[in-house]
């Protein structure tokens, strides 16, 4: 417990620090939340370069934006509500990019001609093209709820809607994912 | 139902560990702060060229006001000749000591004298009819 208060106390002073143009203290902050915010990505995108892209750039937005955070003690929830939808954001043009490029119905027919089989570069191609299906927010929601220690409640404030709300997206998800993986449950 | 839950949150969270198991975390770290330092030296860039900009685009607007306003300057003081100011100036006074002298204007100038009085009595519409 005295852990979880003196590591929400030296987000507080790093941020107030970030504030007043300590870049050091920025550096510190994206290391203890990096991890965090590129699995956040990554579930929802399910491709780790474009995760990794698209966490450097709420970074940057973050620091451009300290100013505007009221509460630093919430630095967490609201730089994971930055990644979430800076992530939206990406599918939300890569799924423009796929229909301009008339590539959706190419990557549909390849997802059916492929076997059972299960290396790690077929299964993050099927979760990638798996989380396509989903809608923004059963992405979102899915992808939050995969985080470790991330409280329920801290979940549906990131998602801006009720605890009920969130875990009716993650049933759908999930629902939606049995069918499109079900050849690589096990 | 929740075995089947379980699997699917089992499968992402293999596929999430296995993405970033060589994930380079301090090249990451690296890549946030040079990007970081590019947008601020940018940023700072801009606000120097969009300053400059303001600063001639104010002079210019200054220039003109003052161009403007010589114009507008020159142009009144060549509309009314020194002289001709003389004479009008001249012809006003006139008509001045004319009106001074014209019976009419003399039977309307006089004095009036306020009455006080402190009888209650009295309205104070009754002091006119004293």
């Amino acid at each position: 417990m005295s852990d979880i208060c003196q590591e929400h106390d030296e987000i507080v002073r790093l941020v107030w620090a970030s504030r007043a143009g300590d870049r050091g203290a920025f550096d510190r902050l994206v290391l203890l939340h990096q991890r965090q915010a590129v699995a956040l990505a990554l579930g929802i995108l399910g491709n780790r370069d474009d995760a990794a892209e698209v966490v450097q750039e709420a970074f940057i937005k973050a620091h451009l934006s300290l100013g505007h955070l009221s509460e630093p003690e919430r630095f967490r929830i609201w730089l994971l509500k930055i990644v979430a939808n800076e992530a939206i954001s990406c599918r939300r043009a890569a799924r423009r990019r796929r229909i301009a490029m008339g590539l959706f119905a190419v990557a549909k027919a390849r997802k059916q001609s492929e076997g059972a089989r299960e290396s790690p570069a077929e299964l993050h191609e099927a979760v990638e093209r798996a989380m396509r299906h989903l809608t923004d927010r059963q992405a979102r929601a899915i992808a939050l709820f995969g985080l470790d220690g991330l409280p329920h409640a801290e979940v549906a404030q990131i998602m801006g809607c009720s605890a009920e709300a969130v875990r009716w997206h993650v049933h759908r998800a999930r629902k939606k994912l049995r069918v499109l993986l079900k050849e690589h449950l096990v | 139902m929740n075995e089947v839950n379980r699997d699917i949150d089992e499968l992402l969270r293999r596929n999430t560990e296995r993405q970033l198991a060589d994930f380079d975390w301090d090249r990451h770290r690296q890549t946030v702060m040079h990007r970081l330092a590019v947008t601020q030296a940018r940023e700072s860039r801009r606000v120097v060229a969009v300053g400059a900009v303001v600063g001639v685009a104010a002079a210019l607007v200054l220039t003109g006001v003052y161009a403007c306003m010589s114009l507008l300057r020159g142009t009144h003081r060549d509309a009314i000749p020194p002289t001709e100011t003389a004479a009008v100036q001249e012809s006003v006074e006139d008509d001045l000591l004319l009106a001074s002298t014209d019976p009419t204007t003399i039977l309307l100038t006089g004095s009036m004298q306020l009455l006080v009085s402190n009888d209650s009595t009295l309205a104070p519409h009754s002091l006119w009819d004293q």
